[in-house]
């Protein structure tokens, strides 16, 4: 695909975005709306959309692939995980806030903002991948994600206090489209054009929350805390970087390593926030860092996606 | 259409309602929720799926004197529907303060909540232009004889109460009417409303390209279809199912106005209307379950509120099955 096309599916993204800022002010969508909606998407369409990537055009990835996909996507985060856990040290961070922005630099948000990225770069297919390579991530955003932002606590007692959260329909579609893959279902015939034309909501609907969810913020009270925009950058740009270059000397599929860098160059990942008021970590930082990185993400995706193709 | 389209048509839109319903029985969808996504499609992606309508045609449009055939078919449709709509219940032999809701029923469709994107689904996007313009006709007169038919019940009454009086004229039914279209002219200035209008401005001036815009607009819009059917199916589930409706004139209604108006439709126009995907559209338009905003009307006006319910909710767990068998009709 071409530069112009990228930029342009990526514009087309950052317009939808703006609709749902511009829907905010316009009081058609309010938190209730958000929570609800997003609720939907977690809980029904996105689940459609991961299922249904599988009877997408286009061949099936052969068990060895996915295991290649998981197997990088595994290097990929523990590789992610070990700078976060480096880089607040380096920037003289208070000990109680260092999970935070670590928490912030390793997680992105792949649900809401990853596969329509995808799906918008590289078509359905990359949903697969996508879906498939982030099933590391689901399991680490629970347990060490949420270890990072537990801080002083014991970390076992923070993953025992989430694992429910393991067991989410994503993960479980995630599941499903593996099986559908290694048993070789292609044709997904009547059902799979129901969570086809279900799952076909994510991607309006993630951006629309995306677009209200920062109108809500005032730009004045995100924009001061230096810190957020160092998380921010690594989240955006180191991260992707570094698991480009890193991974590309091993992975040969350019799929796989597209997916795996675009993936990567995510915002932070709004269950942060969520876990920081579970877990009583610093709910400001991450707020500033969510928007700060989700924001800038508008720009800083289209320039990692250049690199990729 | 073959056998199988048909069926995989309404299997696919059987399950996406399914989901609904599943999403509201485990409480992932509820009342409040419904609203607020029905609203976010009405005001933000169901504008947005209509005016990518304009761009999606490859960058050709049809030119005006098509569009205005356009109108003048579908004003042909609307004069029909309501014909058929007004002497059915005199058919089923109702008690004349009776007939209005059901005259409504059998005429008004739910053309924007499940018209366009059904259309949509079947014939693709070019075809929501076309619903566009033939929905005009049907909103204007669902405002004006739609209200009638609804209200005809306190003008009826007002005559029982005093013998002596004067049959009621023409004029104050008139004035009825339009102080109705005032108190409703907010809807003409709804986001839906100002979609239509700048799609057709669109049209007129054959602006067929809309560059980034458009695809940001079809992005967006895409969530129209899915949330339709999600909302559809978790309103279905609302309603009490032990709650048999025994009604038959309600199902005799729905079978009107899912099956014979249609067709009726179908056989006046065919041989006048010589573009396809406009018999289509003009068709499937007239097959839709009946429009919610009768159950609005009746609240307003007094009308039989139970027996709106029955047939809108008779008529949208129908549709599933009808509308791809009307529209294997045409293609």
């Amino acid at each position: 695909m071409s530069f112009a096309s990228v930029g342009a599916q990526m514009l087309a993204l950052f317009l939808a975005i703006l609709v749902g800022l511009i829907a905010r002010k316009a009081d058609v969508m309010n938190d209730s709306v958000d929570g609800a909606v997003s609720r939907l998407v977690m809980d029904v369409t996105l689940p459609c959309m991961i299922v249904a990537s599988v009877f997408s055009e286009g061949p099936l990835p052969s068990p060895s692939a996915i295991l290649t996909i998981l197997g990088a996507s595994c290097a990929a985060y523990a590789l992610i995980i070990l700078v976060s856990a480096i880089y607040p040290i380096l920037m003289r961070t208070p000990k109680p806030d260092r999970g935070v922005y670590s928490f912030m630099a390793a997680f992105g948000n792949v649900g809401f903002i990853g596969f329509p990225v995808l799906a918008a770069i590289f078509g359905p297919q990359a949903v697969l991948y996508g879906a498939i390579a982030n099933i590391p991530f689901n399991l680490a955003v629970f347990t060490i994600g949420a270890a990072f932002i537990a801080g002083g606590d014991n970390p076992l007692k923070s993953i025992a206090r989430n694992w429910r959260s393991l067991v989410s329909p994503t993960q479980a579609a995630s599941l499903v489209a593996i099986l559908l893959v290694l048993l070789r279902i292609e044709d997904g015939g009547v059902i799979g054009e129901a969570l086809g034309t279900v799952g076909n909501m994510t991607t309006p609907a993630a951006l629309l929350i995306v677009g209200s969810s920062l109108a809500k913020y005032s730009p004045k009270a995100m924009l001061t805390n230096w810190r957020a925009y160092i998380a921010a950058a690594f989240r955006l740009f180191v991260m992707p970087l570094l698991v480009h270059f890193v991974l590309g000397s091993f992975v040969s599929n350019e799929l796989v390593l597209g997916v795996l860098t675009v993936t990567s160059g995510m915002p932070v990942a709004t269950i942060g926030m969520l876990l920081c008021l579970k877990h009583d970590g610093n709910l400001k930082a991450m707020t500033q860092g969510t928007f700060i990185s989700t924001a800038s993400s508008v720009l800083t995706i289209p320039v990692i996606a250049m690199l990729v193709l | 259409m073959d056998f199988l389209t048909i069926a995989s048509q309404m299997m696919t839109l059987s399950l996406a309602i399914s989901l609904g319903f599943i999403a509201r029985k485990i409480g992932v969808m509820g009342d409040s929720f419904d609203s607020t996504l029905s609203r976010l499609v009405i005001d933000v992606t169901l504008p947005c799926m209509v005016t990518s309508s304009v761009f999606a045609g490859n960058n050709t449009l049809p030119d005006i004197p098509t569009l205005v055939s356009v109108l003048g078919y579908s004003i042909g449709a609307c004069v029909i529907v309501i014909g058929l709509a007004a002497v059915l219940p005199i058919a089923l032999k109702l008690p004349s303060a009776e007939r209005g809701v059901y005259s409504f029923m059998a005429a008004f469709g739910n053309i924007m909540f499940i018209g366009f994107p059904m259309l949509s689904s079947i014939f693709g996007p070019q075809a929501i232009l076309y619903a566009v313009i033939a929905n005009i006709p049907f909103n204007v007169a669902t405002f004006t004889i739609g209200t009638a038919f609804i209200s005809g019940n306190p003008l009826a009454k007002k005559t029982d109460r005093d013998e002596n009086a004067p049959k009621i004229p023409l004029k104050i039914k008139i004035q009825e009417i339009a102080r109705n279209l005032l108190t409703n002219w907010r809807t003409f200035l709804s986001p839906v409303q100002i979609a239509c209008t700048l799609t057709i401005l669109l049209a007129l001036l054959e602006v067929n390209d809309g560059g980034v815009i458009s695809g940001a607009l079809s992005t967006i819009g895409g969530m129209t279809t899915p949330a339709a059917l999600l909302i559809v199916g978790s309103s279905l589930a609302k309603y009490p199912m032990r709650h048999v409706v025994t009604n038959w004139r309600a199902y005799v209604t729905v079978a009107f106005r899912l099956l014979v108006v249609p067709i009726v439709v179908l056989l006046a126009l065919m041989n006048f209307v010589p573009d396809p995907l406009l018999l289509g559209v003009l068709v499937v338009i007239s097959a839709l379950p009946v429009a919610t905003n009768g159950m609005l009307l009746c609240l307003k006006f007094g009308g039989n509120l139970e027996v709106i319910t029955q047939g809108t909710f008779i008529s949208t767990l129908a549709c599933i099955f009808t509308i791809p068998i009307i529209a294997s009709l045409v293609v």
